[in-house]
């Protein structure tokens, strides 16, 4: 399944406008605050309006010149919010079964105790999200995506919110987790360090416009913006890790 | 030695927080010191007293529920959507708190009495709404929902948009997402506005007397019985006083513990 993205939307005096060629693994989005990440994200969701066109595999979500629009709750695409958007007056396991379709209640319940099990967070189901900590947050918010078998998986800054310790594993393990779900996924970042974790391709937002897609190495060698160069002057050897190994 | 140095500081802080402390404190007192148990009884069984709290009671919780039912949607609505009006609606649903309740009688008969925008189409069908218990229900509806729907927006404004928005794309319909995240968030914001909805339905004064008048058990509430017996028998009207003395405050202080939740909720959601 391969994602397909030709978004254009004005806000007042803000105007995004991201058309991104099909791609099938994971595509980091960086840049500033205030580029328009999130938005872009709310666009693909559905539940920010714009114009254009979005093609999940054979799916259409979007196609404005059609009158598609495909509301946010058929668009099938788990979503992880940048603070995890725990529903905090339910337990985990709760949060993890909402989505869960079709059989009894003790079936839905099963599929979600699985997932969290799948991501080694079993022993919360019972938690209420307050008493969980950010890494465990994160781990629930993804399973909880995961319960709609999505088409594609959109994460906004899922390591901004961790502190510096929890930040290395929790890029590892999203990493090698990401892989295996093996769905188009978008992660939203205001660090570079993230996609260097996480991207096969990076997308470089800046303004409401795409300022350079590319990958890693890319970006390194032929920097098109000064948040980029900037960005690779501060670092000038990553470490390289498994997810810049996809870069082509 | 900082202490004596501050005495001046401390004295005034205590002077003036007692004198006022005080000044609220007495005439309450004094409703209560100045009437023994059985003067109570006798202005309890004073024959206005009685009907006066039934209607009271029925009135305000029908008035209660209208504005629950109805106000809700329309707390959704402004919390969660922002559009051109919503400035303007907020501000005219916010008027009857701040509007005189003389001037909520004069409106409330213009529009309902009988040579009224509404109320003479309704007199053509043969429905007569002022001077009945339906216009005690219409003039607390008025003057307490904006009570309600400053409380209840205020709650479904400060609800995490994310969690709406993940409970979308999980397949949840605009609906679903209203009664099962929106509405169990908000509860202890409704759960407030509700409390001083009634409370402010249960002391609704002015615009009852204009536009439904002061009938012994169809529109004489305890406040219009407080108004009607005060020159007669004044413990009749003491103990009318008692009980919605005790009422109020009994409303405030389990309100309390809704108000700590409240803080607590958002604090969470902050962390």
């Amino acid at each position: 399944m391969s994602l397909a993205i030709d978004l254009d939307l004005r806000r007042g005096s803000f105007h995004l406008q991201v058309a991104l060629p099909p791609h099938e693994g994971t595509t980091v989005v960086v840049g500033p605050n205030g580029a328009g990440k999130s938005t872009l994200l709310e666009c693909m969701l559905g539940v920010q309006r714009s114009e254009g066109r979005i093609e999940l595999g054979g799916n259409v979500l979007l196609a404005s010149e059609e009158g598609v629009d495909v509301p946010p709750e058929e668009r099938r695409l788990g979503y992880v919010p940048q603070r995890y958007a725990l529903f905090r007056h339910m337990t985990v396991l709760r949060n993890v079964a909402f989505g869960i379709k079709g059989g009894s209640r003790a079936e839905r319940d099963d599929r979600a105790r699985d997932l969290l099990d799948e991501l080694g967070v079993g022993h919360l189901a019972r938690r209420k999200p307050a008493a969980l900590s950010g890494g465990e947050s994160q781990r629930v918010a993804l399973a909880r995506a995961l319960s709609i078998e999505p088409r594609a998986l959109l994460l906004d800054e899922p390591l901004a919110a961790l502190d510096v310790g929890a930040r290395r594993r929790v890029r590892d393990f999203l990493g090698s987790r990401l892989r295996e779900v093996g769905v188009p996924t978008v992660v939203v970042s205001h660090d570079l360090a993230d996609a260097v974790a996480l991207a096969e391709r990076v997308v470089v937002l800046e303004a409401g416009r795409v300022a350079q897609v590319g990958s890693l190495a890319t970006l390194r060698n032929e920097p098109a913006s000064p948040f980029v160069a900037a960005f690779f002057s501060e670092h000038p050897e990553p470490a390289p890790s498994p997810g810049d190994t996809g870069a082509a | 030695m900082a202490r004596r140095r501050n005495w001046w500081w401390w004295g005034g802080l205590g002077f003036s927080a007692g004198t006022l402390l005080l000044f609220m404190l007495l005439p309450v007192a004094a409703l209560f010191v100045t009437l023994g148990a059985e003067e109570l009884w006798a202005g309890m069984s004073h024959p206005a007293v009685a009907p006066a709290l039934w209607l009271s009671l029925k009135t305000t919780l029908v008035s209660l529920g209208i504005i629950v039912l109805l106000g809700t949607p329309l707390a959704w609505l402004l919390g969660r959507h922002h559009g051109r009006w919503s400035r303007w609606i907020e501000t005219l649903v916010r008027l009857p708190a701040v509007l005189p309740p003389a001037v909520a009688g004069v409106a409330l008969l213009l529009a309902f009495g009988r040579r009224g925008l509404l109320g003479s189409w309704l007199a053509e069908m043969g429905v007569t709404v002022a001077f009945s218990s339906a216009a005690v229900v219409l003039s607390q509806v008025f003057v307490a929902a904006p009570f309600f729907l400053q409380s209840a927006t205020a709650a479904f404004r400060s609800l995490d948009g994310d969690q709406l928005t993940v409970a979308r794309t999980l397949g949840a319909s605009p609906a679903r997402v209203f009664f099962e995240i929106g509405l169990p968030l908000a509860r202890p914001g409704l759960i407030v506005g509700a409390a001083m909805g009634w409370a402010r339905a249960l002391g609704e004064f002015g615009a009852t007397l204009m536009f439904a008048g002061n009938l012994t058990g169809e529109t004489q509430t305890m406040t219009l019985a407080i108004y009607t017996t005060f020159e007669s028998d004044l413990r009749a009207a003491q103990a009318i006083s008692v009980i919605l003395v005790v009422v109020a405050f009994g409303i405030l202080y389990l309100l309390s513990a809704p108000a700590e939740q409240l803080a607590r909720a958002a604090h969470e959601s902050r962390d």
